[in-house]
């Protein structure tokens, strides 16, 4: 492949800003400078989408309308474990207004039940909400009344849902195996074949960062301060504003799919798999998304059951699901019981990290805490031990920054205790063992912002209502998926398209796409149409990992650059000059040479062969190389979170008054939008921190709050003073250098407001949320 | 980008799929990289869920070939 | 929600021939096979129907009922709020504001700006419980006619402290709490032109006497208003509500205060807690230590523990008791 060197900034500007010099592929576009000289990029563009939003215009995959189309719903058991020994939807079936019945069946091909031999063709019910049937009809109400008229003849089997007891030997098991399954070996780097005991599975003892490292014991000796306590997390359900969703189309030649998703390509992907059709017969759209926080990767069992229900009735089906269904089915955020001891020695040096974790993703895995512990702070010595607890509760799901929030709780307290126990300011803790230079930028800017000094000791705040303040810190890899592609088009009139699959689940990357392409062309966002959220066009990512950013905006960059190239051919003669000597800027291609030799980009365009032209690009590599070993991603997305909180020491209620989140995405893209990512991150973190949590029954095994009146989300007076800082932080990795915000902006944001509620009250609260029966137990007053 | 980590020459089930934590997919015609066991989400796309279609819990691990419901993959 | 039939009542002995039903009825399958209930605002029902927990083949519209809207005040005997008075319109009145700040206070915390509009003053008196179990279909509890309650030894952080022996549900109201500080009376109609004025604590039907409802309501009785005895220049009174957010939320704790004030010394006083007892209740205790004493940091710690003296929390609600004195002795200091 040809090469050539380029020189790309590099570092923070005003801190240590330099350049690099590395060498990619000859066809990627020169290196930006850092934003402050670029037009486009870097600024508060308005959001391409915001008239479409606010009038109701846009139209969300629970508007859709189509000729003839049915609702479906699903009966969904209410018992918790469960065998199914018949069902009976006949009566179901006779009902005026039905069109379709839909049962689920498991046992297809050579499958054998793992369990006891006692076969049932239907699955067993491992949770209160499985589903088991579903129903479409001409209304949702008929669809209703049609559950109702289904007969399952349940055999009732005990079952278990609190974390601690499904540990119990004697706990009713949720996934049988005949024997224990020890380490079957095999490859990969990381660990398979975890070891299942009863409804525990693990530990798992690696990660993407590598593995243990170090002497922990020898870490331990050599520790002049030890810290060691155990942290507890709650259940955490998904609340976006717009549920879980498809509308399916199946018509003779192919179907199309209306999704509320997070990834386009892979509800294709599974959709074409489960009904074994080519992908090239499965069109998938998401044309505005509302919202999503890691559980809308997948097709989904109501996506599964809505392509059956199109598929029998040969009319398209609505399957939204209503807020119960997506508080009790649709994934979590796992719990947790994280133990960490950390050693450090008296000049704040770290000699040993030990962790130990156990969470239930009910059933399913996914409850580790993350890898915070392992990766954030200079430590010689660390061991993992995390495992997966299985209930008979709802599955968890990705849920921004999965781990990472929970394991951030009891890191930052602990690094939090330390510092005090070390008799040193946490900001100066930090500094002595965190070498990340833009957490260091984050902590002096974010300290002037908040007034740091301000802090004082634990506990001593005058009165019944104190006033605390605290500091949390985060890091999230910055992660890209190669397999993201952008179609650029352009027309004689002059107009120009971006176009990929990847959706925009209300982050913002339709306007990013705009910026991007404009920049390189020398236009304004608004002259750009993006078009996206639909597989017709090329491949782009998931929303997950916070890589679409990092991921799609370098081939719209690259795209852009291969047609002003194209461009810059076509007009050369004409200007009398070189296509090398040509740039774009304010519209025109401009002589670089001669400023008066120019054209405006819409007159070039009129002189092409073709009405229009398409160039198309695909991520290329990061540059200079990707790094295995002990990170992943080159360098890290940091933040430091400034919490200040007012704890009433009589009721024990805690209020969050101000946030200050200082954060680093790369190269920022659009100031506006990463601030209002910044704010939802903050906002859904007080809420962890002081409000969510599922309820869930013990002796029946139900979510008791499955709705939005007892699942406290917070309102208007709930939500704090968040004040954003955005620090630049280039790294010379793409074209664009730009990554996400998503995740990063919730990780820091609860402990930071444990840190906060230690300081007023001069007692740590172990467990999430920080409600009132803690916050009064902990001052002994209950 | 992180590097293709070959997963040994274990076929895994076609319908396995994983959603590791940090937002790739991996399983069916994705490589599956399978290098976070303590956060990452599996899910058999075939009985729709984190239990396979004969009950039992959906693994890399274990879903591979042997298991009664194991299917192999297209290629 | 199932289907019904709709009956525009426009005079209260019109609604009284369509009802068949209370709600309570309807719920312990009480009710007569073709069940027809009152509808106001339309909020708790609506919500009981959205759930599948109540299915009335008969829904009768009250709320268009000419003059059960309006709101008096005369100095010399009080306020009279008719049964349909919205909550928003309690919220605006200056008369309340001016006089009964106490009862303000509990309105405009009640709710949102937007369940405030709809909600009358009749059905949030006749409201049932939002204990998880009662609004649960999976759940068949004491109060919906089974032997079981299954917040007792289950999930019960904002369940009952006080008097929670048989059912620890609470009700719903926070309203109701001053009302019943403000000694008000409830004004029910029934058939044949029968009218009753009862008591606001007499109107409130405790579990451990019967579980099946939460008020004396009779199917075929309807609330046409709310007495409120008259305040004078030295009634003094503070309300105070702790959810669990400050923006839109049920009472985990709530408390009204009202004082008869002699100079600097309390005549007369009346601690009414809601979200402590299955129903809203005066303490005796809490009022009658205030009586005859002076306002002081002291009177007012002493009231507020005795608010809570015999309180039996539950394995979840402990906190509950604490919280209750904090803002009982708040309420207190805070009167004017």
């Amino acid at each position: 492949m040809d090469t050539k060197k380029i020189k790309l900034p590099y570092g923070i500007p005003g801190h240590n800003l330099s350049e690099i010099e590395r060498e990619i592929p000859a066809n990627e576009p020169p290196a930006w400078p850092v934003n402050e000289d670029l037009k486009v990029v870097g600024k508060s563009v308005k959001r391409a989408d915001a008239f479409a939003k606010v009038t109701g215009f846009a139209k969300y995959t629970s508007d859709i309308q189509l000729q003839g189309m049915l609702y479906g719903r699903m009966l969904r058991s209410g018992y918790p474990h469960a065998k199914i020994r018949s069902i009976d939807t006949s009566a179901a079936e006779k009902l005026d207004g039905v069109y379709a019945v839909h049962v689920f069946k498991n046992l297809v091909g050579m499958a054998q039940p793992q369990t006891d031999g006692n076969s049932s063709e239907y699955p067993d019910v491992k949770f209160a909400g499985q589903p088991v049937a579903g129903v479409a009809a001409i209304t949702i109400e008929i669809a209703e009344e049609a559950l109702k008229l289904i007969k399952v003849d349940y055999e009732y089997l005990p079952f278990v849902v609190d974390l601690e007891e499904a540990q119990r030997p004697e706990a009713p098991i949720v996934f049988k195996t005949n024997v224990e399954q020890e380490d079957s070996g095999g490859g990969g780097g990381g660990q398979r074949g975890l070891k299942t005991v009863g409804n525990v599975r693990g530990p798992s003892t690696s990660s993407f960062f590598g593995g243990p490292r170090g002497d922990l014991e020898k870490g331990f000796k050599d520790a002049d301060i030890i810290v060691e306590h155990t942290y507890r997390t709650q259940v955490h359900t998904h609340c976006s504003l717009e549920t879980h969703g498809v509308v399916v189309d199946w018509r003779p030649d192919d179907v199309t799919i209306y999704a509320s998703t997070q990834n386009t390509n892979n509800v294709r992907h599974e959709f074409a798999e489960m009904f074994d059709l080519p992908k090239s017969k499965v069109r998938v759209i998401t044309e505005f998304m509302g919202g999503g926080f890691g559980a809308k990767h997948s097709l989904g069992n109501f996506g599964v059951m809505a392509g059956y229900l199109s598929k029998k009735s040969g009319r398209p089906v609505s399957m939204m699901l209503d807020r119960k269904e997506e508080h009790i089915s649709s994934g979590n955020r796992p719990n947790s019981i994280h133990y960490l001891k950390i050693g450090a020695k008296k000049d704040g040096s770290l000699t040993a990290i030990q962790q130990k974790s156990h969470g239930t993703a009910g059933v399913g895995l996914g409850a580790g805490v993350g890898r915070i512990a392992q990766v954030m702070y200079e430590c010689p010595s660390f061991t993992t031990e995390q495992y997966d607890v299985f209930t008979h509760a709802g599955p968890g799901a990705a849920w921004r920054a999965p781990g990472n929030v929970q394991g951030a709780f009891g890191l930052e307290q602990a690094i939090d205790e330390l510092a005090e126990k070390l008799n040193m300011d946490p900001l100066a803790f930090r500094d002595v063992i965190d070498k990340s230079e833009v957490r260091k930028v984050e902590r002096r800017q974010g300290a002037e912002k908040f007034d740091w000094s301000r802090r004082k000791k634990p506990g001593s705040d005058p009165g019944v209502v104190k006033k605390g303040f605290g500091v949390a810190q985060s890091t999230w890899p910055r992660f890209v998926n190669l397999n993201s592609t952008v179609e650029i088009r352009a027309y004689k009139d002059g107009a120009i398209e971006v176009r990929s699959g990847v959706q925009d689940i209300g982050t913002g990357t339709k306007t990013v796409l705009a910026q991007v392409v404009a920049e390189e062309l020398g236009m304004k966002a608004d002259d750009i149409t993006v078009r996206i959220g639909d597989t017709l066009f090329p491949t782009g990512p998931g929303s997950g990992g916070s890589i679409v950013t990092g991921s799609i905006t370098p081939p719209a960059r690259n795209a852009a650059y291969q047609l002003k190239l194209q461009l810059f051919d076509q007009v050369a003669e004409k200007l009398e000059t070189e296509p090398s000597k040509l740039s774009v800027a304010d519209g025109f291609i401009v002589s670089k040479e001669d400023n008066t030799k120019k054209i405006a980009i819409k007159d070039a365009l009129k002189e092409m062969r073709t009405e229009q032209v398409t160039t198309t690009a695909s991520r290329s590599d990061d540059y200079g190389g990707f790094k295995m070993g002990s990170f992943l991603a080159h360098d890290d997305l940091g933040s430091v979170q400034f919490a200040e909180v007012s704890v009433d020491t009589e009721t024990g209620f805690v209020k969050v008054d101000k946030i200050v989140a200082a954060h680093s995405c790369g190269r920022p893209l659009n100031i506006k939008q990463i601030e209002s990512q910044i704010n939802g991150g903050v906002i859904q973190g007080v809420s962890y921190a002081l409000y969510e949590y599922r309820v869930m029954d013990n002796e029946t095994g139900h979510q008791m709050n499955g709705n939005l009146d007892q699942y406290k989300l917070p309102c208007s007076m709930e939500i704090p003073e968040i004040e954003p800082i955005i620090i630049e932080d280039y790294a010379g990795r793409s074209s664009t250098d730009a990554y996400g915000i998503g995740e990063p902006a919730n990780i820091a944001t609860a402990v930071a407001v444990a840190n906060a509620v230690y300081n007023a009250i001069g007692v740590r609260i172990y467990e999430l949320p920080i409600t009132p029966d803690k916050v009064l137990k902990a001052l002994n007053k209950t | 980008m992180m590097e293709k980590v070959k997963s040994s020459d274990i076929k895994f089930c076609r319908f396995l799929r994983v959603k590791n934590p940090y937002g790739t997919l991996e399983g069916g015609e994705n490589a599956l990289y399978l290098l976070d066991d303590a956060n990452s989400i599996c899910w058999c796309i075939k009985s729709t869920g984190g239990a396979g279609p004969d009950n039992g819990l959906v693994d890399p691990p274990t879903c591979v070939s042997g298991r009664t419901c194991f299917e192999q993959p297209v290629n | 929600m199932n289907k019904f039939s709709w009956f525009e009542a426009k005079t209260v002995d019109e609604a009284l021939e369509q009802v068949n039903a209370t709600v309570s009825e309807v719920l312990t399958t009480k009710a007569p096979d073709q069940p027809a209930v009152f509808k106001s605002g339309g909020i708790d029902l609506l919500d009981l129907m959205k759930e599948g927990l109540v299915e009335p083949q008969k829904v009768i519209n009250i709320k268009n009922i000419p003059g059960l809207d309006t709101i008096s005040y005369i100095q010399k005997s009080g306020l009279k709020l008719g049964a349909n008075v919205t909550l928003a319109q309690m919220e605006a009145n200056t008369d309340i504001k001016e006089h009964y700040k106490a009862l303000h206070q509990a309105v405009a915390h009640a709710g949102t700006p937007q369940l405030r509009n709809m909600a009358s003053l009749g059905g949030n008196l006749a409201q049932r419980t939002r204990c998880w179990y009662f609004r649960s279909l999976d759940h068949q509890c004491l109060r919906k006619g089974s032997g079981t309650c299954f917040a007792r030894n289950g999930e019960n952080e904002f369940h009952a402290v006080i008097k929670n022996g048989s059912c620890s549900s609470v009700h719903a109201s926070s309203v109701a709490t001053a009302l019943l500080a403000f000694g008000a009376s409830v004004e029910i109609a029934g058939p044949n032109g029968k009218q009753r004025t009862v008591p606001m604590q007499d109107f409130f039907v405790s579990p451990g006497d019967d579980s099946s409802k939460e008020c004396i309501l009779e199917s075929n009785e309807l609330i046409t208003a709310v007495i409120v005895p008259p305040v004078s220049s030295k009634t003094k009174s503070f309300y105070i509500k702790q959810g669990a957010r400050e923006s839109y939320d049920w009472a985990i704790a709530d408390v009204a205060v009202v004082l008869q004030m002699s100079g600097r010394n309390c005549k007369n006083a009346v601690v009414a807690l809601g979200a402590a007892a299955p129903v809203p209740i005066v303490s005796d205790a809490a009022s009658a230590a205030l009586k005859g004493k002076e306002i002081t940091e002291q009177s007012a710690e002493e009231s507020a523990e005795a608010s809570m003296k015999g309180a039996t929390p539950l394995s979840k609600n402990a906190y509950k008791v604490p919280l209750f004195k904090a803002i009982v002795k708040r309420a207190i200091l805070q009167t004017t």
